[in-house]
């Protein structure tokens, strides 16, 4: 595995939302600072979005816009809690002494930061299972994910028969 | 004597930098040490258990090696003999590649990507034949199989143990 595809390897991950808080972390940073990097993702995430649009384009249109209409709400009640929030915010740090307000603040930062770096599970793709990736050069492939049982990956032969020795009925190997 | 307000503030602010500092050295460190599972594991490492077999339809003896792996194939397969190849311990930390030779004369690639509660996040390559990247909980088995080897297959059974 070269450098270069190790390093794929770690943005596909972080695009799938599989990696670890330390590990996005490390490639938000790489992806402040590296171009190329960016670039990739910007195509990843319009390869997801082109999908997502061939996936919806067979959705009923009256359903589309019944959706869109209740998103429109919900995103309005959504915009007046923060401001609320911050309100009440603002009104309780003004009684604290002027001294005392970064001291709270950096506290606070720090307490939040610290228990997202510990509690934060790593996000899970959508679909979840053993295999998340697959690649085997356009060859035939099976997966078996089981349960309590192994996952098993079996590379088919292109040429047809039972070579294989597979005991379940009606796949072709 | 007496200390003035804006040389209190300023002690205050260094203090204040200063624990700030510590915190964004040692936090990532620790926020790490505090996911760590499991007593058996050597630290900053995952262990990969490794064994490649080699499957044959003809009658003969079941390495009791690969006794676990044979027990997961029969559910679905019907192979008669299986015989161990190679059984390896790969101890690796984060990132790093482990390289095992296989008798067909390729690569296998295994480099643990990510380790939290639902597994190791673990990218496998054989090479010519496969590229995939597995999450795999602790214990379990995962098998790649299929490959021709000597008028059988060869298989290669992968088991976290960290």
């Amino acid at each position: 595995m070269s450098p270069t595809s190790r390093e794929s390897e770690v943005l596909h991950a972080y695009h799938d939302g599989e990696l670890g808080t330390l590990d996005r972390w490390r490639m938000k940073r790489r992806l402040a600072r590296d171009p190329a990097a960016r670039a990739e993702l910007a195509r990843l995430t319009e390869l997801r979005r082109l999908v997502r649009e061939l996936a919806t384009a067979r959705a009923a249109p009256d359903l589309w816009s019944g959706i869109a209409a209740r998103l429109g709400s919900i995103d309005a009640g959504v915009a007046t809690e923060p401001a609320a929030s911050a309100r009440t915010l603002a009104s309780g740090l003004a009684g604290l002494r002027a001294w005392l307000r970064p001291l709270a603040a950096g506290a606070l930062v720090a307490a939040a930061a610290t228990a997202w770096l510990v509690f934060s599970a790593p996000t899970e793709a959508v679909n979840g299972g053993v295999v998340r990736w697959l690649y085997t050069k356009g060859k035939p492939v099976m997966v078996l994910e089981g349960g309590e049982d192994a996952t098993i990956i079996w590379l088919l032969d292109e040429t047809p028969g039972d070579q294989t020795g597979r005991r379940i009925p009606g796949v072709y190997i | 004597m007496f200390t003035s307000d804006r040389s209190r503030g300023s002690r205050l602010g260094r203090v204040l930098l200063a624990g700030i500092g510590a915190w964004l050295v040692a936090a990532p460190a620790l926020a790490q040490q505090l996911r760590e599972p499991g007593p058996g594991r050597r630290p900053g490492t995952i262990g990969l258990n490794m064994i490649v077999a080699h499957l044959s339809a003809s009658p003969g003896e079941i390495d009791p090696r690969a006794a676990g792996l044979y027990r997961q194939l029969q559910k679905d397969f019907r192979y008669e003999s299986v015989r161990v190849l190679e059984q390896r311990r790969l101890d690796l930390q984060l990132d790093q590649v482990g390289t095992m030779r296989l008798p067909t004369g390729r690569d296998m690639y295994v480099r643990p990507i990510e380790v939290g509660e639902t597994g190791v996040l673990v990218r496998v390559e054989v090479q010519g034949a496969i590229k995939s990247r597995l999450r795999v909980q602790n214990h379990e088995m995962v098998v790649i199989g299929g490959l021709p080897y000597e008028g059988g297959r060869l298989v290669i059974s992968l088991e976290p143990d960290y």
